[in-house]
This record gives C-alpha cells, structure tokens and sequence, in this order.
C-alpha cells in the first residue's frame, strides 16, 4: 500500500470505495508507520458504530456528531498511544465513551444551572407533556423517540452497558474492558439495566400493541 | 433457585449461555412462577426492539469536515512550532547553541593569536644576531665588544655619554696610615 497524503485521500473517504482487507489492528499499525489512508478507512469503519453509540448515550445528534469528530481527531493525534496489547474497537470506544461523559457532566451541570435560574412558573411552562406528544404524532418516530427516551431515563451506568451489549453488540469481555469493570459487574449490570428498561417500556410496548 | 438467584441468570437464559443443569433449575422456576415467564418474554421483546433501532449515520459531509479539522489542526500545530523557535530550535536550546559558537569562535581567535606569537618568538630565535644565549654564559666583555661593533658609527658618540669610570685610588687612605 502507497503511503498517501491526507488532503489527497479526502475524495477516496467520501466515496467510500475502499478496498481494505485489513483487520483493524493491521490498519492502526499501518497508520502509526505513516499510511494515512489507513486512518481514512479507520474512520470509515467505526464512524457510524461510533456515532450510534453516542447518540443513544447522549440522546443529541448534533453533539454526538461532534464527540465523534474529535474521538477520530484524538485518534489522529494520539495514535502512537496503541498499543497492540488491546482490541482496537475497545480503544476506540473507550475513547468515546470518555468523551461522551465529559459532555455529559457537562451538560447535567448546565442543566442544573438553568432550571436554578428559572422560577417556578417557568419550569412548569417549559417541560414539555408527553401526553401532547402522544397527539401529535401516533407513528413510528414517535415509538422510536419513546425507546430512546426509555434508554436515556435509564442511569448513566445502565444505559451505557445495555447501549454496547443490545444496540452496539459488543461481548461481555470487550464491555468489560470499555467500562473498566470485571466481567461479573458487566453481566450484573446489563441484567439489571434490563429488568429496569423492562417497566420503562412497557407503556410503549402496551401503545404498539394497540 | 431463589428471585435473586433468577434475576442474575436472565441474560445467560436469554443467550443460552446456562449449563444444561442451571437451564433445567431456571425452566422449572419460570414453571413455577408464571410471573416470571411473562418477565423473560418480555425482556427477550425488549432485547429484539433495541435490535431493530435504525442505526443512524453521520452527516455525509463528515469526513469532509474531519480532514478539515485536521488540517487546520496541523496548520496549527506548524505555527506554534515555528512561533516558539529561534531558526527551529526551542528557545533553550537556541541559547545554549549559540553560547557554545560563541564561546568556539572565542577559542578559535585565542588559538590563532597563540600559533601566531609562537611563529614570532620562533622566526625570532632563528636570525642569528637575536640568538638569545642563558645569562651566566655571556661575557659581559664580549657583548660591549659586539656592541660597539655593531652599532652603527653614529651611535659612537654615544659613549662619550656612558659615565666615566672615576678613579678614586689617590683618594682612598687607608686606616692605618
């Protein structure tokens, strides 16, 4: 493989016609020697994994969009901090996943400030009603907003593992080395997270069978 | 099998990951507890619904405004390179560099001089009328003589300026007398 340049490589990212046969590591390995055609089809592999993992964490798509951006920006910068000793994937969700947390607190701190701010007749003009949702539209978006709403009332903790192990479809070992906890605390938490999506959606469930 | 027991092995049930033995001990409890066995089916719904949540894609635009972002992050990354450098080199360094040329320039002109006084005293000791001789070896006779020789005729009256040699033996009594 030619080692390319990447202003050159922009055309080749955005049609998508990459002929990798390389694993991950393989492509890191390349990237860390200079190939940076080897970086554009990192990010073609794992930008929408990563952007989907985001935004069900975050519930924000223009942000994760951003946290996405700059994980892959971190990976520019920081590549020679891989070692082969880890799975590539997990590096790079344990990047975003720390990413994503920082914007979260940061979020949670804004959030408190607002509404701290706000009098009381304002918080209860603002919050919107979900029975006025249910109104408004009775499709398939709505269902979807509802799961997403589902999971993100979930606890940080919760929703985290059972995003990786029920959307993402990541093993309970590469979970376990994302979140840094053992493989019992992983298998304890997605069992809870479940029992406790379970009573979260089941009004939705009920509104589908109707 | 008790609640607790049956909580911790939902998931193992629900991707078959049980022992044949466990498997048997959890079916008899949902046998058991009907309420249980409409909690499974319903997380076994709920497992298949987040599978079938549309996976989103970024914006088409992303790789576009990625590799912008690194180029203007490169971009940046030359200028407070070359903002914080002295001819490439950090601003210590740079200080330490230039004191060392200093400091050889300094030992170069010192050395120059020093080859050069030594090539003076060298080319001086070699003419034969500057030959020096040690001290005690010279006859103070001899060098007057060589003197006079040498020095030029003008130079003779010179001599009549030397101070005479005064002759005091017609002066001196001595004690007895």
């Amino acid at each position: 493989m030619m080692k390319q340049n990447l202003s050159s490589l922009s055309a080749m990212s955005l049609n998508k016609q990459s002929k990798f046969i390389y694993s991950d590591e393989e492509l890191i390995k390349l990237f860390q020697e200079g190939d940076e055609a080897a970086y554009v089809e990192l990010v073609n592999r794992y930008k929408d994994r990563l952007y989907n993992f985001v935004y069900y964490f975050l519930g924000d798509s223009e942000l994760s969009e951003d946290i996405v951006q700059e994980t892959m920006i971190k990976l520019y910068q920081k590549k020679h901090y891989y070692k082969e000793i880890a799975k590539f994937s997990t590096w790079l969700y344990t990047i975003a996943r720390n990413l994503a947390n920082t914007e979260l607190r940061k979020i949670k701190r804004r959030k408190i400030t607002y509404l701290s701010h706000m009098t009381k007749k304002e918080t209860q003009y603002d919050i919107p009603a979900i029975q006025e949702s249910v109104e408004q539209g009775m499709n398939n978006e709505f269902v979807m907003n509802q799961i997403e709403k589902a999971i993100n009332n979930l606890p940080e903790h919760f929703r985290l593992i059972i995003i990786l192990r029920d959307i993402q479809k990541l093993s309970y070992d590469d979970i376990s080395e994302i979140v840094s906890l053992p493989l019992g605390t992983v298998k304890s938490r997605i069992n809870r997270a479940r029992l406790q999506l379970r009573v979260e959606l089941k009004e939705i469930k009920e509104y589908i069978r109707s | 099998m008790n609640r607790y027991q049956f909580e911790d092995s939902i998931s193992d049930y629900i991707e078959n990951k049980l022992s044949l033995s466990k498997r048997k001990e959890f079916d008899s409890y949902l046998n058991e507890n009907p309420e249980a066995k409409n909690m499974i089916s319903s997380i076994e719904s709920n497992v298949e619904l987040l599978n079938t949540l549309p996976k989103s894609k970024v914006n088409k635009k992303f790789n576009a405004q990625l590799l912008k972002k690194i180029n203007i992050l490169k971009k940046e990354n030359n200028r407070k390179y070359n903002k914080g450098t002295i001819l490439g080199f950090a601003p210590m360094h740079a200080t330490i560099l230039s004191g060392l040329f200093a400091s050889l320039i300094f030992l170069c002109i010192q050395l120059y001089t020093s080859k050069k006084m030594t090539e003076n005293v060298n080319y001086a000791n070699q003419t034969p009328e500057n030959k020096m001789e040690p001290v005690d070896k010279i006859n103070i006779a001899d060098l007057d003589e060589q003197n006079r020789l040498n020095t030029p005729k003008d130079s003779i009256k010179h001599d009549s300026l030397k101070p005479q040699k005064k002759d005091f033996s017609s002066k001196i009594h001595l004690v007895n007398d």
